[in-house]
């Protein structure tokens, strides 16, 4: 079920460590306080970590003094101290965590975001699963990358440079060999890096591969049982859960070495320096309290180079999650043309670095000019790309059509010829490859969000969204009141139903609308267009199967949705044709013939074919038209 | 389907005790119990090469005071071999540990997907997709790593902890009960805070739950999501969840953040008790400074296993929260195993009947209330009447999805609460309204519909339904890939995989539910065509508006409120002048249009 393909390489192998942060750490901007506060606070870490050599020595010849007195004064203060920084350490906690928090979820409001607005045929080609996965995991791993860079490297590195100078005043020549044999071990460990990264952003693909197989199973867990495919299934994904085993193993083995590694080094140079430091005190001149001192802070200067070495593994593996994070921060949305989209990020910079949270995406739909066609396609080229690799054969090439303000229109035609790619380009779920759309003047191109304010559209199945019934009719619309809201419900016939349910509007529906029949669920779609009040409808006339008294009550709510209104409606009923000024009739792409039910049936053409079919085997009472 | 009443039933979730939890969690690793014990083992080895590396020192140190130059070497050779020991431990010990984590991960998530199929619609139906998913993929590992790591750590760190005592305590046995008592007693005050931890930890599990179920929701929503422009108000719902798990997390963060501290303060406190009370006693003359930085050294080595063991409980209040998470789905009603008890193979299915069958979802009102009827074998039995009646959740209760609440469904083979749903259903073949397809090739979505369909048979399979041609003039056949849930394809093709997955399955029964609703007229007539085919020599239900599906039917059931009010073929019910009758003429009459048959359709 899951594609192989989806496990590749990074996407941005160029992404470097540093540009990767500086991106990260953008999201910092609007927390700056509290990070500073994070940093600020390391201090105390460092006090520890440093002072313990000092305060160590400083007790050790407090004792060969033997002064009792000053013992207890010395014990006293330290004790101060150590109280003062550990509160110090539990406030830098809760900033780091805090700020950390918050900066993963702004990352994460962003991708939910630019997710929403990618192009329809960009998400089509991805699976739901992958980019939910990136949103919930991936997004956890990046950021972790700037925990890493600011608290783990930035620290060891201050660490190390204020050991030094603490251990040159004493002895430069062994601070030197100690600090000399720090840099071996990081680079020793820097052997592993593309390993590490190229694995975490196969594991992450591998993991979201998962969870879209979960999904399709858990949703479509009514056709797994009647098909029987448990068993099945069970194998698909403990084989694919193997394979990421296999990956999980490399990783596991890459890191251990990469840890042993860089531990082994450090030892070995820590056992090195303190013979060094205790055979030169075999010459005298050293206290037993300096020796210590020195062995000590050998390890001071040592140890952040291990964990550097360490943490910059961490950071690689972070790096593969944020490849996966910033492929879809970086694909163009619907409303970006190449040249608007640089400027657009720089704006957006500039807006993170002012501070502001949340930038006005919403845009009033304004009125579009009524003098202008309401709707307006030219010289449409349209091909569907399901992958790069694997480009689909044009569909429309060269698709011209006019509808006017008012009229409407009505689309047949046998499955494939394009109706449902036609009606999605009029609302500019795709974009033509060439030619343009536009509506009442104003071309999708060029202001999609203006021109999407225009339409409505509806679908053949209705999507509804898990959470109230009210909700999901104010969907699409901006601050309607609960009136407005039932009154469209009320003329989409959905208003008795709903008032019927235990908690009416607020009634929460399942997944999908799970507790509704599909009549409720395709009146409570209507209502939504109701409330939309847009000039032009797009209606994808329901062919799944309603009862025919819901299918009149739908049918009753659909004519009066279409008066005043202009309509291009995909037909699948009679009526509806009937009812149309004007009858589109497509194939392979081209409309091939033109007219009312009137004219079209007298031509003799594709429409009178598909409509003698139609009768000629069913024994329903013919009628003269 | 209804069942308004989902949300109440969520809000009975967590039963599990901390008890219970704690124990199921510890039983998940007990298969695993050989690879902890080798793993202590290992950390015992290596908790005495952290007590070796500080004697090597304190040998060099004092060497380096007393001015002795063998004793020197004899440390620096003794430190060397430490170090190359410790090196190769520590590298083992993380694999065996790496593998370990990966291996029972994987098995215990196998058991919760093979749990989660195995189990009750009913109770599967409390849960947004979404949310089990999660409880797989992240509740799982959370749970069974938790559980790992912790057991090992304890082991590890209690013997590590032991061995360092014990060296301390050689050293000077006042000094090391203090040092003990500090370790002791302040992880203690993280105690009180554990509940509270605990219940934020599950609040929080679930509030991340429903905000990937809202994401998952808006992703899949993705053609509704751009034409409605909800972008805008999506991302101010998001963030408006968000507000509300920041709070969560900030509480959970505050309590952390003096949990993971206490630790440390243990080191430090210790430290300065080593330093003074050490000090005091080497003024004393009881007590050598070479021991005094040895014990310093010691207590180093000894702060690590201390403060994870202090952690144990605050770090373990995550995995318990994840692990309630995980053991509520285990611990879903199961439907009954697929393999008769006795052995013996069914046989036939024959007719159908049901006795007085009741149902409702959820704890709704009933959706069937003791309905009677039987379905014959080799005919075409129809269900019609308005939405809501009930027709579809008879297909429900057919395919085994759901049990009756009351009476009783009958076969050749048994009474249906007697025979596994595996079995029953392996005699069935279903298609939808809205066909169900998932990632892969085309081979393989026809494929689903039997587990040793060849390719062969999946071409005959295409074949009958009509789709054939079609598949063969895409460019790589029927290793198409087709994208999530055959969006790739159009309705119609859809609708014809899901047929052809039916033919190759050859079932004993096929239901049916407005199979051509998405077909247009031409591709209508080749699967009206195929279905009839299909039909042949097997028992058909069908619930259907189409006149031209029903119409044929050898009995008709008319449904109202979840009873049959009418039964009888088209003729019969015609002449009865009953309800079938009023809906076939108000469909024929209700527009100016009589007939309601479209270019694409075929309506009453």
């Amino acid at each position: 079920m899951i594609t192989d393909d989806k496990v590749k390489s990074p996407a941005n192998p160029s992404s470097t460590v540093w540009s990767a942060f500086r991106r990260l750490v953008g999201y910092a901007g609007l927390y700056r306080a509290g990070f500073m506060a994070a940093i600020v606070l390391l201090a105390a870490k460092l006090v520890v970590d440093i002072g313990f050599a000092t305060v160590q020595k400083l007790f050790i010849d407090t004792i060969t003094s033997s002064d009792t007195d000053a013992l207890t004064r010395v014990t006293v203060i330290c004790g101060i101290a150590c109280a003062i920084i550990i509160v110090c350490l539990i406030f830098q906690h809760y900033f780091r965590f805090t700020v950390h928090f918050r900066m993963a979820w702004d990352l994460r409001s962003r991708l939910f975001d630019r997710s929403n607005r990618l192009s329809f045929q960009e998400v089509q080609s991805m699976h739901s699963g992958d980019l939910s996965s990136r949103n919930n995991k991936d997004v956890n791993s990046a950021m972790s990358m700037v925990s890493s860079v600011v608290y783990e490297l930035f620290y060891n590195l201050l660490l190390t440079l204020v050991s030094f100078i603490y251990l040159a005043r004493s002895d430069v020549w062994i601070a030197l060999l100690a600090l000399g044999s720090g840099p071996v071990v990081f680079f020793c460990s820097r052997f592993f890096d593309r390993k590490l990264r190229n694995l975490s952003v196969d594991i992450f693909a591998r993991e979201a591969g998962l969870r879209a197989l979960l999904q399709e199973v858990v949703q479509g867990m009514t056709v797994v049982r009647a098909f029987g495919m448990e068993d099945a299934i069970l194998n698909r994904y403990v084989k694919e859960r193997a394979e990421l085993g296999i990956l999980q193993r490399k990783r596991t083995v890459l890191v251990g070495l990469l840890w042993q590694t860089s531990a082994f080094i450090n030892n070995v140079v820590m056992v090195v320096c303190a013979g060094m430091i205790a055979y030169s005190a075999l010459g005298g001149g050293m206290s037993a309290g300096g020796v210590l001192a020195f062995v000590i802070l050998i390890g001071r200067v040592q140890w952040p180079f291990v964990h550097m070495s360490q943490t910059w593994g961490a950071v690689q593996e972070a790096l593969g999650a944020s490849d996966r994070v910033f492929e879809i921060l970086d694909k163009e949305t619907e409303n970006e043309s190449g040249g608007e989209r640089a400027v657009q990020r720089e704006e957006r910079q500039k807006r993170i670095e002012r501070g502001e949270r949340q930038a006005p995406y919403f845009r009033n739909a304004s009125t579009g000019d009524h003098n202008q066609p309401a709707l307006m396609l030219k010289d449409v080229h349209f091909a569907h790309k399901i992958s790069a690799d694997d480009p689909q054969q044009a569909l429309f090439e060269g698709l011209n059509l006019q509808v006017n303000a008012g009229e409407t229109v009505a689309v047949v035609g046998p499955s494939g010829s394009g109706k449902s790619t036609l009606v999605r380009l009029c609302c500019g779920l795709y974009q033509p490859d060439q030619g343009s759309v536009s509506l009442h003047g104003v071309c999708l191109r060029e202001s999609l969000d203006q021109g999407r304010g225009l339409a409505t559209y509806v679908p053949q199945i209705p999507y509804l969204f898990a959470g109230t019934i009210g909700d999901n009719i104010a969907f699409g619309t901006e601050g309607k009141s609960e009136e407005e809201i039932r009154m469209a419900a009320g003329l989409a016939g959905a208003d008795d139903f709903i008032m019927k349910l235990p908690d009416g509007y607020a009634t929460h529906i399942g997944e999908h609308g799970a507790s509704l029949s599909g009549g409720q669920k395709q009146r409570i779609a209507i209502a939504r267009a109701f409330l939309r009040e847009a000039p032009l409808l797009l209606l994808d006339e329901a062919t799944s199967a309603l009862d025919n008294e819901t299918e009149s009550l739908v049918q009753r709510s659909l004519d009066v949705l279409m008066q005043k209104r202009t309509t291009l409606v995909i037909a699948h009923r009679l009526s509806t044709v009937l009812d149309a000024d004007r009858i589109l009739v497509m194939e392979k792409g081209w409309i091939v013939e033109e007219g009312t039910h009137k004219s079209l049936l007298e031509q003799q053409g594709l429409y009178a074919k598909l409509y003698r079919i139609q009768f000629q085997e069913s024994d329903m009472p013919k009628e003269a038209v | 389907m209804e069942k308004e009443n989902r949300h109440d039933e969520i809000k009975r979730e967590h039963a599990i005790s901390v008890s219970d939890a704690l124990k199921r969690l510890i039983s998940l690793g007990r298969p695993y119990l050989g690879r902890y014990i080798t793993l202590c083992i290992l950390a015992g080895i290596l908790s005495v090469s952290g007590v070796f590396l500080a004697e090597s020192l304190r040998r060099i140190i004092n060497a380096a005071v007393d001015k002795e130059m063998s004793g020197l070497i004899s440390g620096l050779v003794f430190a060397l071999i430490v170090v190359v020991t410790d090196a190769l431990g520590n590298f083992i010990s993380t694999y065996l540990s790496g593998t370990l984590e990966i291996r029972s991960t994987a098995s215990l998530q196998a058991t919760i997907l093979s749990k989660l199929m195995r189990s009750k619609t009913r109770e599967l139906e409390r849960f947004h997709s979404a949310d089990l998913i999660g409880r797989i993929q992240d509740a799982a590992p959370a749970a069974q790593t938790g559980i790992n790591e912790k057991t090992i750590q304890l082991f590890g760190n209690v013997l590590q902890v032991v061995f360092l005592l014990s060296y301390l305590l050689s050293l000077q046995y006042i000094l090391t009960l203090g040092t003990l008592l500090i370790c002791i007693l302040l992880p203690l005050v993280m105690v009180p805070f554990s509940r509270r931890l605990r219940n934020l930890h599950i609040e929080r599990e679930k509030a991340v739950a429903a905000q990937q179920s809202f994401v998952q929701d808006a992703l899949q929503g993705a053609e509704v999501v751009r034409a409605f422009s909800l972008a805008p108000r999506l991302g101010s719902q998001f963030r408006q969840r968000l507000e509300g798990l920041t709070a969560l997390h900030t509480r959970v963060t505050r309590l952390e953040a003096i949990g993971y501290n206490m630790p440390f303060a243990v080191v430090l406190g210790g430290l300065l008790y080593v330093l003074s009370f050490g000090g005091y006693l080497v003024i004393q003359g009881r007590l050598d400074v070479g021991a005094v930085a040895a014990f310093l050294i010691t207590f180093d080595q000894i702060t690590q296993p201390v403060s994870r063991l202090a952690n144990l409980w605050t770090e373990l209040q995550s995995a318990l929260a994840q692990g309630s998470r995980v053991f509520e789905i285990t611990d879903m009603e199961e439907e009954k195993a697929t393999v008769r008890d006795d052995g013996k193979k069914y046989g036939e299915m024959g007719t159908v009947s049901f006795e007085k069958v009741s149902f409702g979802y959820g704890s709704s009102d009933l959706v069937l209330s003791g309905v009677s009827f039987t379905i014959e074998q080799g005919k075409v039995t129809a269900f019609a009447g308005p939405s809501g009646s009930g027709k579809s959740t008879i297909l429900n209760l057919l395919m085994a999805v759901y049990e009756p609440l009351a009476g009783n469904i009958d076969c050749d083979m048994g009474s249906m609460a007697d025979i596994p749903p595996g079995e029953w259903r392996s005699r069935i073949a279903y298609v939808s309204q809205e066909p169900y397809l998932f990632s892969g090739t085309i081979r393989e979505n026809i494929a689903w519909g039997r587990a040793d369909a060849d390719v062969s048979a999946v071409k005959e399979a295409a074949r009958s339904a009509g789709i054939h041609s079609f598949i063969e003039g895409l460019p790589q056949g029927y290793e198409t890939r087709i994208g999530e849930r055959g969006l790739t394809l159009s309705g119609g093709e859809r609708q014809r995989l899901a047929i052809a997955r039916a033919f190759v399955r050859e079932p004993e029964m096929l239901i049916l539910d407005e199979p051509t609703a998405a077909l247009d007229s031409q591709h209508e007539e080749m699967i009206q065509q195929a279905l009839g085919k299909l039909m042949q020599g097997r028992t058909t239900v069908v619930v259907a508006h189409r006149l031209s599906t029903i119409r044929d039917a050898n009995v008709i059931y008319y449904l109202e409120n979840g009873s049959i009010v009418e039964a009888g073929n088209h003729e019969s019910l015609m002449a009865e002048d009953g309800k079938y009758r009023a809906m076939v003429e108000k469909s024929v009459h209700h527009s100016e249009n009589p007939h309601e048959l479209a270019i694409e359709g075929g309506y009453l």
